[in-house]
């Protein structure tokens, strides 16, 4: 008769198992802390990733080591958006007595985009408003307003015309609006109280 | 949030300036601040064309020269959101092989996204990130001269990243003061 053996060899095969997975996992580990981790997370805990050239792999991002498609055009509704000509640079200063206002807006083409930062050395009320091509001031749209001391942001114009702001000093002092500007427009144009405006033509971003 | 709680204060004034004079319908009312109305703010809409940002602004400006063969990249860090304009040209030499491209962060590299590419000699664009991490570009001079590519950007950057092929951190600047008009 035979010996029933069944029992001890189940647990024995289920001791390999076991053993199996732990041994299969810290070699995972291993691999993950030394290898993938510096090559696809930049992270180096070890050292190893480094010694072994895999954190270059990281740092070269997606340019390098990885054959690019010779031509890839931007999708229209993506994150980039490109633009015919260069960016342009502008910046004003507008000093405003008690109670006086300015306006000061960019011609920018529909879907032309800028970027800007104004500070003003004592709260102002604010309008950033538009002015659409053929409608003039009775299509205007206001996007922003509010009483500040600054102001930053982007803003992409969805039709063409003149976008900017309307300032007013709330103060009783004398107060100086800084505003700097840059973006796909071709001209920043001044609109004073009395209704006269003043045109300044911008140049090309240089460099400083 | 600082524009709002300033209006609902100024409201707050002429209300408990207004109830006053009911109480005490001889005493002058006290001159206004200004002769208009209490400004109306009103917030940016999401999703509207002007997104406001809390922060920053910078500008840059480089000029990177590559001997035939070489390769460089230069990425500006964008949260997302985060909007910048930019303009590239070369300046000395032929066309250029480039991709726009990001490395997102906190994901592995297989994440990364290629926006644009093509051989070209210049490029300009407006670019709102999907996500934070390092946005921008590849070149490499595909031809038998130097050339020299100049960048320049402005926006809501924190700072640029050239690997060449070792990543060197480049300090991005505030934008020069505004002369008086």
């Amino acid at each position: 008769m035979t010996p029933d053996v069944s029992a001890p060899r189940a647990a024995t095969e289920g001791r390999a198992l076991g053993t199996a997975t732990l041994v299969a996992l810290v070699v995972a580990a291993i691999v993950l802390v030394l290898a993938v981790l510096p090559a696809e997370y930049g992270v180096d805990p070890t050292g190893a990733g480094e010694a072994l050239g895999l954190t270059a792999l990281y740092q070269a991002g997606a340019g390098l080591g990885d054959p690019a498609p010779a031509v890839i055009t931007a999708d229209p509704a993506g994150p980039l958006v490109p633009q015919r000509a260069d960016y342009k640079v502008d910046a004003m200063a507008f000093t405003l007595a008690p109670n006086q206002s300015i306006e000061y807006k960019y011609e920018l083409a529909e879907g032309a985009a800028m970027v800007y930062t104004w500070k003003a050395t004592g709260e102002v009320d604010f309008d950033f408003h538009t002015e659409p091509a053929g409608k003039g001031a009775a299509g205007s749209e206001s996007f922003e307003k509010g009483t500040a001391t600054a102001g930053r942001g982007s803003y992409r114009a969805r039709y063409p015309g003149i976008h900017g702001w309307y300032w007013r000093n709330t103060t009783r002092d004398e107060v100086t609006v800084n505003l700097v500007t840059s973006g796909f427009y071709t001209e920043g144009r001044q609109i004073r109280e009395d209704g006269t405006t003043r045109s300044k033509y911008l140049d090309d971003v240089t460099i400083p | 949030m600082t524009t709002r709680s300033i209006a609902i204060g100024m409201a707050a004034v002429l209300i408990s300036s207004g109830v006053a004079a009911q109480q005490k319908p001889a005493a002058p009312p006290p001159p206004p601040a200004s002769p208009t109305v209490v400004y109306k703010p009103q917030a940016a809409r999401r999703g509207g064309p002007l997104t406001p940002r809390t922060a920053g602004y910078k500008v840059d400006a480089i000029d990177l020269t590559l001997i035939p063969g070489q390769t460089v990249e230069y990425k500006f860090r964008l949260d997302r959101g985060a909007t910048m304009v930019y303009s590239w040209k070369v300046v000395e030499g032929a066309n250029v092989k480039y991709d726009f491209h990001t490395v997102p962060d906190g994901k592995p590299i297989s994440a990364s996204e290629r926006m644009e590419a093509a051989e070209k000699n210049q490029a300009h664009g407006v670019y709102v990130a999907p996500y934070a991490g390092l946005h921008g570009w590849w070149w490499e001079n595909s031809s038998n001269d130097i050339a020299t590519i100049r960048i320049n950007a402005s926006g809501f950057f924190t700072e640029a990243v050239m690997f060449a092929p070792e990543p060197t951190e480049m300090e991005v600047q505030d934008p020069p003061p505004p002369p008086e008009f």
